[in-house]
C-alpha cells in the first residue's frame, strides 16, 4: 500500500480471489457512486495493463485501485480481504531495516518480537529497543520461531539481507499458522515466484530504493513517482500550471497515451475521479498511473 | 609493578596520619586529662615511621601514572597501615592491655565498622574518645574517594557502573581528576558533618558529644562516646536527626554533590537511591508492625521510632543503637541480619554489598527464571535505561558469591577458635565484613568484642579491611600473577 498526494490518496493492490462477486463482470458495471476510487492497473500473469470499461476480472488477477482511504477499506471488504487489526508482529533480522521497523511498530503499540542470529547485533537491538523481545537464533529454525510465538502472532516480516532465508522463514511461519507474511528480497529473478508460492507480500529492496530516489528528484520539481512491480508500472504526480498543455481541453480530446490513465485529480484539497469530460485547471494535482512505455509521452504532455 | 613507589606513597600517607594525631592532642588541651603525652608520642612515632618509609623507598623518578596494580596495593596498604599506626595512641595510653585489642579498635575505626573491644567507654579521657570517632571520620573520607574515584577505575566487583556519574570513561591511567573529584565531595562531607553537629547542639548535646557523633554518623561508623550509644540521649529530636543523617551518609556523595549544586532532581531519578529508600521504608514498617504485634512497644509511634533508627543504622552499616535490639523477636532480628548484606548506595560511606549490586543481582535472577520460558531471549540488564555489560554483571555475581563464602569462612574460623553460640559467630563474621559493627547475642548491642581471643580479633580485623576494600582489592594481592612483572 502506498500513499500519494500527501497521503490523501492511497494505492491498493488487491488479489482477485475465487468467488469475489465482481468476477466475470465488465468493470464499467462496477462503478461506485459517488466516485471515490478507481481501478488504474491490472496485473495478469505478471503483465500489467490499464483496465478499460470492458475488462473482466479473473481469479488470480491483481488489481491496483487508487482512491481515498475510507473508500478503499470498503473495497477491501468486497474483495474478501480480512481486515483484521494487527496486534503482534515477528520480525526476522535485526539489521538497520529490522530495527527501524521494530521501533516504529513498537511505538505504535504493537507487540514486536525480533529474531536475530548474530549475537552482537541481537544484544545491540535488545539494548536499543526497550520493550521489544529479542531472540538470538536463526529465523529459519522452527524452534526459535515457535519460542518467539509465531503461532499466536498476526504477522511475520522477514527482513534479513538474505533472500532465501527470508523466504524460508516466511514459509515456515505460514506453515505454523501465521496469517500474513512480508518478505524483503533483492534478487529480481524472484519477483514472479514469491507471490505464487504463498508469500503475501514481497518487497524488493531495489525497487524501494529506486522509489525513494525518484521521489526525491520530483521529476522536474513537479512530480512524485512510484514504481510498482519491478518497474512494470509507475504512479506519477503532476502539478497543473498555466503552461500545462492539456489546460482547458476535455480529457477525451487530450490524446493521453493508451497505456496510462489519470487516476485522480486533487482540486482544492478534494479528490476528483476524472471522466472523459474532465478539464484540468491551474492548481490541480494529477495522480497518473502509467506503464513504462508510456511514461515519456505522459511527461511530455503533463510536465510544463 | 613498582612496589617501591607504592611504599613511598603509603609512607607519605603514614606521615600525614602522624600529623593528624595532633588533632586529638589539641582536643586534650580543651579537656585536660592525662592523655596528651600518648598522642604526642604516637604522632612522633608515626610521622618518623612514615618519613623513614619514604626515605627507604625513595625512587629517583616518580612514575607519571599509577597503574591498576599499584592502585590495589596502595589502597590495601593504606588501610592496613592506618589501622596499625592508629592503634598506637590506644596502646600508649594504656586503654588496652593487649596490642591486639588496640589494633582491633583502630581497625574498627578506620574501616568505619564500629565494633568495639572496649568494655566500658565512658571512663576514658576525651582525647581517646575523640580519636576513636575521628578515625571513623577519616575512614569515611577515604571510602568516598575509594568508592567514587578509585574502585570504578579498578573495576572492583562491577564498580565501573558506579563511576558513570563522575569519572566518565574509565582508563588505565589515574587522572589528576581524582584529586579534583575528592575535594568537591569532601566539602560536601565536611559540610554535612558540621550541619549535624550544630543541629545536635541545638538538641541539647554537649559540643564534644555533638562533634564526635557527627563524625561517626556521616562516616556510618557507629562509634559512640557513650556506653548506651545513641540510646543514652532520650530525645526524639536527637535520635530522629541521627537517623536522618545516617540515611544521608548512606546516600551516594555524588548525589549529594548534585543536590547542593542545583540538580536535586537527580536524587529522586537515581534508581539505586529509590531502591535504598524503598527498602528503608519497607523494612521499617515491617519491623514496626511486628514490634507492636509482639507487644515490645505499646504505641505505634514508639515502635516506629525504634524500628526506623535500627533499620537505618543497620542498612547504612553504621551500627548505632538506641535499644537492645538483640532482645527483639527472632523474626525482627532476622530482618536486620538480612539488611546487613544490603548496604546503602555505592559512593556512600556505607559498607556491605550495596544497592546497585543487589539490584543487578535481582534483575539477573529474574532474567534466569525468564530464560526457562524463553531460552534464547536476549535481555540486557539495564539500570536507568542504560544496559550493563555482561562482564560487569558476571563480576557482580562473583562478588556476591565470594562475599557469602567469605562470611561463611570467617564464621567457621570464629567458631573453631571460640566457644560462642552459632548466632554470635555468624553475626560477628557478617557484622565485621559488612562493616556494621554490633552483631547479635554475645557480641550484641549491649555487649562488645573484648571477650574474644586475640587470634579471633585479628581475623575479624582482617575481615573488616577485606570487606571495606570490597574483597577484590585485597584478594587480588594474594594472586601470584599479581606480583609477576
Amino acid at each position: 500500500m502506498e500513499f500519494f498526494a500527501s497521503g490523501q490518496i492511497e494505492l491498493l493492490k488487491l488479489r482477485v480471489h475465487e468467488g469475489v462477486p465482481i468476477i466475470n463482470e465488465k468493470l464499467r458495471n462496477f462503478v461506485s457512486s459517488p466516485r471515490n476510487w478507481t481501478f488504474v492497473g491490472l496485473q495478469r500473469e505478471h503483465r500489467i495493463t490499464i483496465p478499460r470499461g470492458d475488462t473482466e476480472l479473473r481469479p488470480g488477477d491483481f488489481v491496483f485501485a487508487l482512491g481515498v482511504p475510507s473508500a478503499l477499506e470498503k473495497l477491501k471488504k468486497l474483495f474478501n480481504l480480512r481486515i483484521q487489526k494487527v496486534h503482534s508482529v515477528i520480525i526476522v533480522g535485526a539489521g538497520r531495516v529490522g530495527c527501524e521497523v521494530a521501533s516504529a511498530l513498537h511505538a505504535n503499540g504493537l507487540s514486536v518480537r525480533l529474531i536475530e542470529s548474530d549475537h552482537d547485533r541481537a544484544r545491540a537491538a535488545a539494548e536499543e529497543l526497550v520493550g521489544v523481545m529479542v531472540f538470538e537464533g536463526d529465523g529459519t529454525d522452527l524452534e526459535i520461531l515457535k519460542e518467539a510465538g509465531v503461532e499466536k502472532s498476526d504477522y511475520l516480516l522477514a527482513l534479513t539481507g538474505d533472500d532465501e532465508n527470508n523466504v524460508l522463514s516466511a514459509l515456515l511461519a505460514k506453515n505454523l499458522g501465521i496469517d500474513r507474511c512480508t518478505v524483503l528480497y533483492s534478487n529480481p529473478d524472484y519477483v514472479e515466484v514469491l507471490e505464487a508460492i504463498g508469500i503475501d507480500r514481497a518487497i524488493s529492496v531495489n525497487m524501494a530504493v529506486a522509489n525513494a530516489i525518484l521521489n526525491s528528484l520530483h521529476l522536474g520539481g513537479e512530480a512524485n513517482v512510484s514504481l510498482l512491480y519491478e518497474g512494470a508500472g509507475e504512479v506519477l504526480e503532476f502539478d497543473v500550471t498555466e503552461h500545462t498543455k492539456i489546460l482547458g481541453t476535455p480529457l477525451s480530446e487530450c490524446k493521453m497515451p493508451h497505456d496510462s490513465v489519470i487516476g485522480v485529480c486533487i482540486r482544492d484539497g478534494k479528490p476528483i475521479f476524472p471522466g472523459g469530460d474532465f478539464v484540468a485547471q491551474v492548481g490541480d494535482r494529477l495522480v497518473v498511473f502509467s506503464l513504462p512505455a508510456a511514461i515519456k509521452k505522459v511527461e511530455e504532455i503533463l510536465v510544463s | 609493578m613498582n612496589v617501591k613507589f607504592c611504599f613511598q606513597v603509603t609512607g607519605k600517607f603514614v606521615m600525614y596520619l602522624g600529623l593528624l594525631m595532633l588533632v586529638p592532642a589539641v582536643c586534650t588541651l580543651f579537656y585536660p586529662e592525662d592523655d596528651l603525652s600518648a598522642f604526642l608520642i604516637s604522632a612522633l612515632l608515626t610521622s618518623i615511621a612514615g618519613l623513614s618509609l619514604m626515605v627507604i623507598c625513595r625512587i629517583s623518578e616518580a612514575p607519571t601514572e599509577i597503574r591498576r596494580r599499584e592502585g590495589f596495593l596502595i589502597a590495601a596498604l593504606c588501610w592496613v597501615l592506618a589501622s596499625v599506626f592508629g592503634a598506637i595512641p590506644y596502646y600508649m595510653y594504656g586503654v588496652f592491655a593487649s596490642p591486639v585489642d588496640a589494633l582491633f579498635e583502630s581497625t574498627a575505626g578506620f574501616t568505619t565498622t564500629g565494633a568495639t573491644a572496649l568494655v566500658s567507654i565512658e571512663g576514658l579521657p576525651k582525647g581517646i574518645l575523640f580519636w576513636r570517632n575521628f578515625t571513623q571520620w577519616l575512614g569515611g573520607m577515604g571510602i568516598i574517594v575509594l568508592g567514587i574515584a578509585i574502585f570504578p577505575r579498578l573495576f572492583v566487583g562491577g564498580a565501573q557502573l558506579m563511576g558513570l556519574e563522575t569519572t566518565g570513561p574509565t582508563t588505565e591511567k589515574f587522572a589528576p581528576k581524582i584529586a579534583e573529584t575528592a575535594k568537591k565531595l569532601w566539602i560536601v562531607y565536611i559540610a554535612l558533618t558540621g550541619v549535624l553537629a550544630v543541629l545536635l547542639i541545638f538538641g541539647g548535646m554537649s559540643f564534644f558529644d555533638a562533634l564526635t557523633h557527627s563524625f561517626s554518623t556521616l562516616s556510618t561508623g557507629g562509634f559512640s562516646c557513650r556506653d548506651a550509644s545513641i540510646g543514652a540521649y532520650d530525645s526524639v529530636y536527637i535520635q530522629g536527626l541521627i537517623t536522618f543523617f545516617m540515611f544521608l551518609g548512606g546516600t551516594s556523595f555524588v548525589l549529594h554533590f548534585y543536590f547542593f549544586t542545583g540538580k536535586p532532581g537527580r536524587l529522586l531519578r537515581n534508581s539505586e537511591f529509590r531502591f535504598y529508600l524503598f527498602f528503608v521504608i519497607a523494612a521499617t514498617m515491617f519491623i514496626a508492625l511486628e514490634l507492636i504485634q509482639t507487644g515490645v512497644y505499646g504505641t505505634f509511634s514508639e515502635s516506629l521510632r525504634y524500628a526506623s533508627f535500627q533499620v537505618v543504622s543497620i542498612i547504612t552499616t553504621t551500627g548505632f543503637t538506641t535499644t537492645d535490639f538483640d532482645a527483639w523477636p527472632a523474626f525482627v532480628k532476622w530482618v536486620l541480619f538480612m539488611l546487613m548484606f544490603f548496604g546503602a548506595c555505592a559512593g556512600s560511606t556505607s559498607g556491605s554489598v550495596k544497592g546497585l549490586r543487589i539490584m543487578v543481582l535481582f534483575k539477573k535472577a529474574h532474567r534466569e527464571i525468564r530464560r526457562l520460558v524463553y531460552p534464547n531471549v536476549v535481555s540486557p540488564i539495564t539500570i536507568e535505561g542504560k544496559s550493563i555489560s555482561e562482564k560487569a554483571v558476571s563480576s557482580i555475581t562473583s562478588f556476591f558469591i565470594l562475599y557469602i563464602f567469605l562470611c561463611g569462612f570467617v564464621a567457621l574460623v570464629v567458631l573453631m577458635l571460640e566457644d560462642i553460640s552459632l548466632e554470635s559467630a555468624v553475626s560477628a563474621a557478617v557484622a565485621s565484613i559488612t562493616n556494621v559493627g554490633p552483631a547479635f547475642d554475645e557480641v550484641g548491642p549491649t555487649s562488645h568484642y573484648s571477650h574474644l581471643g586475640s587470634l579471633t580479633k585479628i581475623i575479624l580485623s582482617l575481615a573488616m579491611i577485606i570487606g571495606r576494600l570490597e574483597l577484590y582489592t585485597v584478594l587480588v594481592l594474594l594472586m601470584p600473577s599479581f606480583w609477576r612483572r
